[in-house]
């Protein structure tokens, strides 16, 4: 079973955080179709995070399609993950140029991480009010 | 967070308090819904204290009223309230075990079984007495006594200020089982916003005796954007509502109440944190935020 | 509720039943000390102090007895009322008694209730032996101790009435203040105030009185007569002192309940 570590400095909202942990778990196989996730109140006793932050992130994990709640025994993973194709080469490339033009605006490289991280979440916000 | 929710668990209406000629608290007024975990902010002497005790009836305000589940404060409700004070006082002659019982004795739907689980899951030695426990054993059994009474609403004062960082950490773990067990409505006070950082969803902050934000978390940090910039473009700022400005070597930094900051100019815009949300409302001074700023 | 109320009053009744039987335990032998020297001049009957004065061990075996008699009873007072809610509030265990399912003015009245019933039988035990081996005694160094004996009146009921009305005192006192020194020493100032003040109230409900039912003015009495006159004079103004006492006893322990009440911070 998955166990969650949430890091309080990172500024990132924790129910975000188990949503992610989450996902890189099902991407590294570490969570397998068919697993359960732990139940709110296991995380809640273990971490000490509040169960319905815990409820809300599995509830976006679900409309995600990344997991199931089936009545009275707990939240699995799904069998049939959908698995968006991506092309990673384009996104690689047209990344590559964007930072070469960062890079020559005078930013360094947390400059442009941070950059990176603040429209991330202004996007991962904007997504959330949406639905 | 409206004024008065019909089913609020807990509804502060303009209370006010005062010790001989020194205010405690100033029309405070404020609600929490049920199931909330609620984090009650405030430097020292804030009127935290003054604000649970009004809460669980051992002292009745000068001004307004609170409810609880619909109830005035005091003795109607108390059987439906776990209150552990500041520093978990017990009786210091008494062992754990007759702490125990003498919950099981002074509240008629006293859980002792769920009570003794608590206390073994410490663990904690029932034969000691409370006096030779440490701050964070015993606060664990003012814990379990409080949530023996299996209660709809927890008010805990300061509860984790004398624990060590294990003891804080299974604390907050029996604490947060309980809400996912029971739906409990929680109601805590703390001057260590990192303590409360994963555990609350809503936020009540005092200063002064006045309530300066009462709000659910996620959509305040949505509501709220930190500006940074040169100390000539705080004009940037005008019109919007800001909570805090602070200034340091030509550059300032100010916490303002808009979800959508303006796109123009050299101030650069940040979303807060949840603790540069809650220091920026518990440096101001002023009650409401001010909405003129201009001073470049 | 009722056993936590004795658990914890029991350090202070272990403490106050030890100065009670200690202070019997002397009155007894004090009264011992003194007989025999009766029997040694050969007087075992005398009551007459022209005619037998005690002298040395047997004088300060009365004067003992004077002060077992003038100071325990309010000593038992102080054991008993000072810890009651001061401590408690000191403390703040109260923030966790009052938060139970139990109303906090059944919480007040239990906890004093308890400790004014061991006062009261404490200081009974010590005034009954006081009266019944004490007194006869006494008598003989009248004029030497009678200061002190203006303290007890020689009176079983006044001597109780001072200890309960000393414990509601102090509990009332507790409760407000919410701490153990400024009530000990309230209570050590204005105690012989309210003590004095029901003796005043019995004075005004005495005069009256004798007057009606045809008696001798006590006063006037009290100077001239010997005094087994003296006794039988104060000892209807006594008991009637120690009623208003316990009346205020009572009287306080109801300010207590509402004080209870109103305990904060």
């Amino acid at each position: 079973m998955i166990t969650f570590r949430v890091d309080r400095r990172s500024g990132t909202a924790v129910y975000a955080q188990l949503v992610q942990q989450v996902r890189q778990a099902v991407r590294v196989g570490r969570l397998a179709p068919g697993d359960r996730l732990p139940t709110a109140r296991e995380v809640a006793e273990r971490t000490g995070i509040n169960p319905n932050t815990v409820l809300r992130a599995y509830r976006d994990l679900e409309t995600a399609g990344l997991v199931e709640p089936r009545q009275g025994s707990g939240t699995f993973v799904r069998p049939s993950l959908p698995q968006p194709q991506v092309d990673v080469t384009a996104l690689r490339q047209e990344l590559a140029g964007w930072i070469g033009r960062a890079r020559a605006a005078g930013l360094d490289l947390p400059d442009i991480q941070a950059l990176v991280t603040d429209v991330a979440a202004d996007q991962e916000e904007s997504h959330t009010h949406a639905r | 967070m409206p004024a008065e929710i019909p089913s609020a668990a807990v509804a502060a209406e303009g209370v006010g308090h005062r010790f001989g000629d020194v205010p405690a608290l100033r029309d405070c007024t404020f609600a929490v819904p049920p199931g909330a975990v609620v984090a009650l902010l405030g430097r020292n002497g804030a009127g935290k204290t003054t604000l649970l005790r009004a809460v669980v009836g051992l002292l009745r305000p000068y001004r307004g009223r609170i409810r609880v589940f619909g109830e005035p404060a005091g003795a109607g409700v108390l059987p439906r309230i776990g209150y552990v004070a500041q520093q978990a006082p017990l009786y210091r002659m008494l062992t754990v075990e007759q702490t125990l019982r003498l919950g099981a004795r002074l509240n008629p739907h006293f859980d002792a079984g769920y009570a003794r689980r608590l206390v073994d899951a410490g663990p904690l030695p029932v034969t000691a007495r409370v006096g030779a426990l440490a701050a964070g054993q015993r606060a664990r059994l003012a814990l379990a006594v409080a949530l023996g009474k299996r209660p709809d609403l927890l008010v805990l004062d300061e509860p984790l200020a004398s624990l060590d960082p294990v003891a804080r950490t299974e604390f907050v773990g029996a604490l947060m089982a309980e809400v996912a067990d029971r739906g409990t409505t929680v109601l805590m006070s703390t001057h260590v916003v990192a303590d409360v950082q994963d555990v609350c969803d809503h936020v009540v902050v005092l200063g002064g005796g006045q309530v300066r934000l009462a709000a659910e978390v996620e959509p305040a940090l949505a509501a709220h954007r930190l500006a940074v910039g040169a100390e000539r473009d705080l004009g940037a700022l005008d019109g919007l509502e800001t909570i805090e400005v602070r200034r340091d070597g030509g550059e300032f930094t100010a916490l303002v109440a808009t979800a959508a900051p303006p796109d123009a100019g050299t101030v650069t815009w940040h979303r807060p944190t949840l603790e540069e949300l809650l220091l920026g409302y518990l440096r101001t001074g002023a009650p409401h935020p001010s909405v003129e700023v201009s001073l470049a | 509720m009722t056993w936590l109320a004795l658990r914890l009053l029991r350090p202070y009744l272990i403490v106050a039943g030890s100065v009670a039987a200690a202070a019997t335990a002397y009155v007894l032998h004090a009264a011992g000390v003194v007989q025999r020297q009766l029997d040694r001049a050969g007087v075992p009957d005398c009551r007459d102090p022209n005619e037998c004065y005690p002298s040395g061990g047997a004088l300060n075996a009365v004067l003992g007895m004077e002060l077992v008699a003038a100071f325990v009873p309010p000593l038992l007072g102080l054991i008993l009322g000072v810890a009651l809610f001061a401590r408690e509030r000191e403390e703040d265990t109260i923030a966790f008694v009052l938060t139970q399912s139990v109303p906090r003015e059944r919480w007040v009245l239990t906890k004093l209730g308890w400790a004014l019933a061991a006062g009261a039988a404490c200081a009974a035990c010590v005034a009954t032996a006081h009266r019944l081996a004490g007194i006869r005694y006494t008598v003989l160094a009248n004029d030497t101790y009678e200061l002190l004996q203006l303290l007890h009146f020689n009176n079983a009921g006044y001597m109780v009435g001072q200890t309960v009305v000393l414990i509601a005192l102090a509990a009332v006192l507790g409760l407000v203040t919410g701490r153990t020194l400024p009530t000990l020493v309230l209570t050590v100032i204005g105690g012989p105030f309210v003590v004095m003040a029901g003796g005043g109230v019995a004075v005004l409900l005495f005069y009256p009185l004798g007057v009606l039912t045809g008696g001798t003015d006590p006063a006037a009495d009290g100077t001239a007569g010997t005094f087994a006159d003296d006794m039988t004079a104060m000892d209807p103004f006594a008991y009637l002192a120690g009623a208003v006492l316990g009346a205020g006893a009572v009287a306080l322990a109801l300010l207590a309940r509402r004080a209870g009440s109103r305990a904060s911070r």
